[in-house]
């Protein structure tokens, strides 16, 4: 697979596909494990998995998504995996797991929370019913929030996707038995901008897909925003 | 709810922590197994050189990075102009909407301004003002964590303390520098650790600056991105995993790099806020 791009074939809908099927695929599953995890354990019921969720959360930040991206190379690699959207969905997923189970325990071990755990048990309900209905229904747009910017994070991190596709260009290559050439319009949106941008910096279809990035991230957390409301009380008026 | 399906979604509750907690200790297990690989053979990459220059660039933008984005919020918080809070917190709103590889676009184009509109047409520029352009970067890309973590340990002091110092006719300017500053010091000694972790594994923004010099000796993450994009452009499918190996090598040096970084945070401030 040499890197053999022909930037007049760039177009703006470019990877645009292959990102929709990405993020639609990683989002739901890491949303849908993040928030099974992070229920687990505001309600106490993950046993010895419990502290290390939290540790996990604080540890993945100690990665970088580069790195992760590095190990899904070397695992498609070695399983000869070469469906670009699948292996992107896994490097997005394995990137973005730990900081999104780590936001949603933050958000169900708040104090509000907790008071609304205490009041509910106080009333008799069981701690399973607390942690599914009264969490999820009482935070349900932190968690939307949450969802939001993972998907920003999915979409727009190119590191983690470059190297991850590394290992499924050589699965391919090495399947085929002869190299194949690059091409943009089947890389995710952020890596083929980060492909685009190595090999001609000054083409302003780059500037445009660059421009479509930031906007992608500032709608996506100017929605987040929206549902969670000013993250930061003002003491101005003090 | 029934017993058996409270029980379903408890097992499926631990077994989903369980998951969260595999994936990170999968991800270093595989990239000790793939360094693991290649170690009997000679390295095509000298790590000396990276590992110096990832120190002083993730350094000096955690430093700078941390101090500005703390700056930036105590004047919004503490010196009571709203205007400037409304300003600094739309500043800071639009640096979060930055990707990296965005911000490694821009940088290209300052370090070789005649690039834009005009390529091929330029002569590499010396090596200082790559190293510049990256601590410029990933200090822009850090103010907005810093500033949040700023903001949530300040609204973390009670009440009392402010409205005490008040009674005590201190101005507002002394109570930020002589009451909140010390307050909130072990938060900002966090946030440049915590800063310094993501300096050290940004890889897209400082790829994109070092690869516009052609530079051999790039930080650790341009390392791990240009041995895998080497790999891409390789003819030999078997030299991929010597090259994915490699770029291994270089991401157990990061996460060393970043679990010092992280433990360190978590001595000075546990409950900071980083995002």
């Amino acid at each position: 697979m040499g890197v053999n791009v022909d930037l007049a074939s760039i177009s703006l809908t470019d990877g645009l596909s292959v990102t929709l099927s990405a993020v639609g695929l990683a989002l739901p599953v890491t949303m849908l494990v993040a928030l099974l995890a992070a229920l687990s354990v505001a309600a106490r019921a993950s046993g010895a998995a419990g502290p290390l969720v939290r540790s996990a959360g604080r540890s993945g930040r100690a990665a970088p998504p580069v790195v992760t991206g590095c190990a899904i190379a070397v695992v498609a690699l070695l399983m000869g995996a070469t469906n670009v959207a699948v292996i992107a969905a896994v490097a997005m997923a394995a990137a973005t797991l730990p900081g999104a189970t780590s936001a949603l325990v933050e958000i169900f071990s708040s104090i509000e929370a907790r008071q609304r755990l205490y009041a509910a048990l106080a009333a008799g309900a069981s701690p399973q019913y607390v942690a599914l209905i009264v969490h999820l229904r009482a935070s349900l747009r932190s968690v939307i929030a949450v969802a939001l910017r993972t998907a920003a994070r999915m979409g727009v991190d190119s590191g983690v996707l470059v190297v991850a596709l590394v290992g499924a260009g050589s699965a391919e290559r090495a399947a085929a038995s002869a190299p194949s050439s690059l091409d943009l319009t089947s890389l995710p949106f952020a890596a083929g901008q980060f492909f685009a941008a190595a090999v001609a910096p000054a083409s302003h279809e780059v500037l445009l897909r660059a421009a479509m990035l930031v906007v992608l991230v500032l709608v996506l957390h100017g929605a987040a925003r929206l549902l969670e409301g000013e993250p930061y009380r003002s003491s101005v008026a003090r | 709810m029934t017993g058996f399906g409270a029980r379903l979604i408890i097992m499926a509750g631990r077994l989903c922590a369980w998951l969260v907690i595999c994936v990170p200790v999968a991800v270093v297990g595989v990239i000790a197994f793939a360094a693991m690989e290649v170690r009997d053979r000679p390295a095509d990459i000298s790590y000396a050189a990276p590992v110096a220059m990832t120190i002083t660039i993730a350094a000096l933008s955690a430093g700078v990075g941390a101090m500005l984005g703390a700056t930036f919020a105590f004047i919004s918080e503490e010196f009571g102009w709203p205007w400037f809070a409304r300003v600094a917190r739309l500043i800071v709103a639009g640096l979060r909407g930055l990707p990296p590889v965005v911000l490694g676009g821009l940088g290209w184009m300052i370090i070789i301004p005649r690039t834009f509109g005009l390529p091929g047409t330029h002569a590499a520029p010396p090596a200082w003002q790559a190293v510049l352009m990256a601590v410029t970067v990933l200090t822009v890309m850090l103010i907005a964590p810093a500033f949040g973590a700023t903001m949530h340990a300040l609204h973390r002091i009670p009440a009392i303390t402010r409205e005490a110092a008040v009674a005590a006719g201190a101005t507002r300017p002394l109570i930020a520098t002589a009451v909140l500053l010390p307050l909130v010091a072990r938060t900002l000694w966090a946030a440049m650790a915590l800063g310094f972790a993501r300096a050290a594994g940004e890889a897209t923004a400082v790829t994109l600056i070092f690869l516009a010099l052609a530079f051999d000796q790039r930080p650790l993450g341009a390392v791990v991105i240009g041995t895998s994009l080497h790999g891409v452009a390789a003819f030999a499918s078997n030299e991929t995993l010597v090259l994915l190996g490699q770029a291994s090598a270089a991401g157990l040096v990061l996460i060393a790099f970043g679990f010092a970084s992280v433990s360190a945070a978590n001595r000075f401030d546990r409950n900071i806020v980083w995002v």
